[in-house]
């Protein structure tokens, strides 16, 4: 049998800019993690941990088959939200129903996996327990720390990443003997970025070793200032950092001094920028874990800094390595470095900004949401984004946690929120953030009810159906007496849901009745959808088949004329089950297929086990054995991602259905198809319950990416850098304004992923290689 | 305002004014839902505990995780500190990756025999 190479799964970013020296580290980095589990990097800020980490975490990856993987703690404020960022960075979605820890040790166990956790400072004591947990339970697991400080665990190994190598004092020193440092080493090249052709010579050589033994061989530092090359020159840069710096002394060249170098550095970086630079930098210190271009000119941009200039100083901001810039598929993100965030949110306190810009970063929050609860067809699209701002989330519920004036717009994008949260978590975290804000809320508040409400979905989801009717009473009864309408519809409706699990079938449908009656007129028409794709459930159930399949029937037009399929893919499950039973069954299992569709759309693995459990029933009593094994063990195994268990009221038709199949296969071929079931991934389950009976091929690895498209203009304008001309010359020999220029430039880096000019020649170098083509020249 | 929200779930951050009527070694109960929890995850969690416990107390700060008690048929976790305040029990449960539902100030009992 062939065997079939997966692709070894990686979580670690593309390096933006080359990693320079470190080869000493490098080496002992590597020889640590061969003999411990636990290797903390310490160092201050701006030594070079996470480069050093994640290059040794690059380089060991092959030892790990299921990878390494990056999990940037910079952006998370919260303890307790330390075992999501790790799911978040695996690309799992957590919807267990238990402790997410628990969950995150479960999901570990079996596997032989690197984690990098970056920036621990913050969260020393988390950290110290997430490490010690994880490795006591996950043989094949290490962890490659980075922190300020050690986290002081047993078993732990610390390693002091040093500042870089810095070449002997002396007037004499040869451009070779300056270049053997790795700081002289890191200096040049990133010069080389901002002046091409800038070489070490005998010339600059004493000017350089001055500049790097200045600013004490700390990376970013020398990052800071190589950038100013490009309109500083050397003793100019010299002069300038001496001054800077002058107040700080000459004394014992230790971690504190080194920490005093680097502030008074990024000080000195921040001065040099222009106003709106300066600026915007502190404005973006209110954003978590990365943000793009239209979020800024959301959040930042205002007379001070008008919209059509934000490309503009996002660019510059790049271009003096402030903030790091990444292709992501179209359009490009960015994110700034933590201690360079740190910088910018004294700044922004400084100024007097910090409350406004907070405020303006939720709003932003909030129209997102907005769009997640608009339940129309950028659905998709719109969890896509949500899923991608997770860590901006969490910071303007934080952000409203600390300013009670604020928890009714968190209210507000919470209630948006909840089909997103319903679908990909995690439900715990979530139930305990909402009601602790429903805490922080007055009693009789329009904002508590819809918390509350919130909160009553995420129980649910956690089959905490007790909880889930009482938080749906206390929103329910605020609704009541505020008299808003969609506050008590919703709540009857969700509120439904424990008595149909319990099986009190008569009470459900009273509850869903009432919120379908109020949603009908009041014209609320997103509970109406939902009511009746739920009364289509509940009926079904009953054996009311003909009203079942009006409802059901009626709440998937509404959905297709909205486009949503959150609701659509319940409701097409309901009513499949309903017109199987009146004995169409062609219709009855279209529906169900159709129905799974929606639901993988949304990676809504919920509502995919409750669908594929429909389809494993529908193949048992369709005679079709072992299609029904394979769809209740593809059943099994999504379930058991998730926290979903089966109601007692579905109990007897899953026996009826597993016997059938069992009967009609013998044992022995029921387990091996169930276990050929539960072992397809979720997409292969969904191909497998779509397609037909036949088991689906996997499907081809590693397509070959797409080449970057330039205009002919930008690639006019990419072909004169190389050549070596300024923006000036540039726009003089093409006839265009040099902000057209810059604007050209801009835009190239964003479609290539790059960061400077330099970057822009050697790719144009490139070019030579066969099958490029700018989006003209293509037929 | 109050402190309580249906649901079983009472607020965690207690309000400051109670912090401040404690008093050093305090006891106070800490309330947690766990449902369907494994024996194997009842020993993850206990150590999870201890260890954060005894961070806290190795670096000085007046907190001691004391024990737990589980109602298995109530998917409750029951665990109880002695510490100058429930914002410090707050902050071990929090270090400890634990969610809670509720940290109440508690009065023991103890039964004959014990001191």
């Amino acid at each position: 049998m062939d065997r079939v190479r997966r692709p070894q799964p990686t979580g670690l970013p593309a390096e933006l800019t080359s990693f320079v020296g470190r080869r000493p580290e490098l080496r002992e980095v590597k020889r640590l993690l061969a003999t411990t589990r636990l290797l903390t990097l310490t160092g201050s800020g701006g030594a070079g941990k996470t480069r050093l980490a994640l290059r040794a975490a690059a380089e060991l990856s092959r030892g790990f088959p299921d990878g390494a993987w990056l999990v940037s703690l910079a952006p998370v404020q919260d303890p307790l939200l330390v075992p999501q960022a790790v799911f978040t960075a695996l690309g799992v979605h957590d919807l267990s129903a238990g402790l997410s820890l628990s969950s995150l040790t479960g999901y570990l166990a079996g596997k032989r996996l690197l984690l990098v956790l970056d920036n621990c400072e913050h969260l020393l004591d988390g950290c110290a327990i997430l490490a010690t947990t994880l490795l006591s339970s996950c043989p094949g697991l290490r962890v490659l720390a980075t922190s300020r400080q050690a986290l002081g665990v047993a078993g732990e190994v610390r390693m002091v990443v040093p500042p870089m190598s810095l070449p002997e004092l002396g007037s004499g020193i040869s451009a070779g003997q300056a270049l053997n440092s790795d700081a002289v080493w890191l200096l040049s090249e990133r010069a080389t970025a901002v002046v091409p052709g800038f070489t070490i010579d005998t010339g600059n050589a004493a000017g350089v070793v001055e500049l790097c033994r200045r600013l004490d061989g700390i990376p970013l530092a020398l990052e800071l200032a190589a950038v100013r090359l490009g309109s500083l020159s050397l003793d100019q840069l010299n002069q300038g950092l001496a001054t800077e710096l002058s107040i700080l002394g000459d004394g014992n060249r230790g971690a504190d001094a080194r920490q005093q170098t680097l502030d008074a550095t990024i000080g000195w970086s921040y001065r040099l920028l222009d106003e709106q630079e300066r600026l915007l930098w502190a404005r973006l210190s209110v954003f978590a874990g990365g943000f793009d271009a239209d979020a800024v000119t959301e959040v930042c941009s205002d007379p001070q800094l008008p919209a059509p200039q934000i490309t503009g100083v996002l660019g510059a901001l790049v271009d003096k390595s402030i903030l790091t810039r990444q292709l992501t598929g179209s359009s490009a993100r960015y994110w700034l470095l933590d201690t360079l965030r740190r910088y910018g949110q004294q700044r922004l306190r400084e100024l007097g900004e910090e409350l406004p810009t907070q405020k303006r970063h939720l709003h932003w929050i909030c129209t997102i949401a907005q769009s997640v609860g608009a339940w129309d067809d950028r659905q998709v699209e719109a969890f896509t984004r949500v899923s991608r701002e997770r860590d901006n989330v969490w910071a303007a519920l934080d952000f409203c946690a600390r300013e009670p004036a604020e928890v009714a717009a968190g209210a507000t994008a919470a209630r948006h929120m909840m089909t997103f949260w319903a679908c990909r978590g995690p439900f715990g975290d979530v139930r305990r953030v909402l009601t602790e804000l429903a805490g922080a809320t007055p009693q009789h508040s329009l904002a508590r009810a819809w918390l509350l409400w919130v909160a009553a979905v995420m129980a649910h989801r956690e089959n905490d159906y007790t909880a889930c009717a009482a938080l749906c009473d206390a929103s329910r009864q605020i609704g009541t007496e505020l008299k808003d309408v969609a506050v008590v519809a919703w709540s009857l409706l969700v509120g439904a849901i424990p008595l149909w699990a319990e099986g009190d079938l008569a009470g459900a449908r009273e509850r869903l009745e009432s919120a379908l009656a109020l949603a009908e007129l009041m014209q609320v028409e997103h509970v109406e959808l939902d009511a009746r794709s739920t009364l289509c459930g509940v009926l079904t159930a009953t054996g009311e088949l003909g009203r079942a399949t009006e409802l059901g029937e009626q709440c998937i037009a509404i959905s297709k004329r909205r486009g949503e399929l959150w609701v659509r893919g319940f409701a097409l499950n309901y009513l499949s089950q309903a017109i199987w039973l009146r004995g169409d069954r062609a219709r009855g299992e279209a529906l169900a297929r159709e129905a799974a569709v929606c639901k993988h759309a949304l990676d809504d693995l919920n509502g995919l086990a409750i669908v594929l459990e429909t389809l494993a029933w529908m193949a048992a009593e369709l005679g079709q054995h072992e299609r029904a094994a394979h769809l209740h063990g593809a059943a099994a195994r999504v379930r058991q991602e998730t926290s979903q268990t089966l109601i007692a009221l579905f109990h007897t038709q899953h026996e009826r259905s597993e016997s059938a199949a069992r009967d009609g296969l013998g044992s022995r071929a029921y387990d091996a198809a169930f276990t050929r079931g539960r072992a397809m991934t979720i997409d292969e389950s969904v191909d497998f319950a779509v397609g037909g009976t036949q088991r689906p091929t996997p499907a081809p690895a590693g397509r070959p990416q797409p080449r970057p498209e330039l205009t002919s203009r930008q690639l006019e304008v990419a072909r004169l850098i190389t050549d070596g001309l300024s923006n000036k010359q540039i726009a003089a020999r093409l006839f265009l304004s040099e902000r057209t220029v810059e604007t050209h430039i801009t835009n190239t880096l964003n479609k290539l992923g790059l960061n400077s000019r330099v970057q822009i020649s050697r790719w144009v170098d490139s070019l030579n290689q066969p099958g490029l083509a700018t989006a003209e020249e293509r037929p | 305002m109050d402190n309580t929200s249906p649901g079983g779930r009472s607020v965690a951050r207690p309000p400051r004014s109670s912090l401040a009527a404690t008093t050093a070694d305090s006891l106070f109960l800490v309330e947690r839902r766990v449902p369907a929890i494994a024996d194997r995850e009842l020993a993850m969690l206990q150590a999870a505990l201890t260890e954060a416990s005894q961070r806290f107390h190795s670096r000085g700060e007046h907190v001691c995780y004391l024990r737990s008690i589980f109602l298995a048929r109530q998917d409750r976790l029951l665990s109880l500190f002695a510490a100058d305040d429930a914002e410090t029990v707050r902050a071990v449960n929090e270090a400890a990756l634990i969610p809670f539902a509720s940290i109440e100030p508690a009065v023991e009992l103890p039964g004959p025999g014990q001191p």
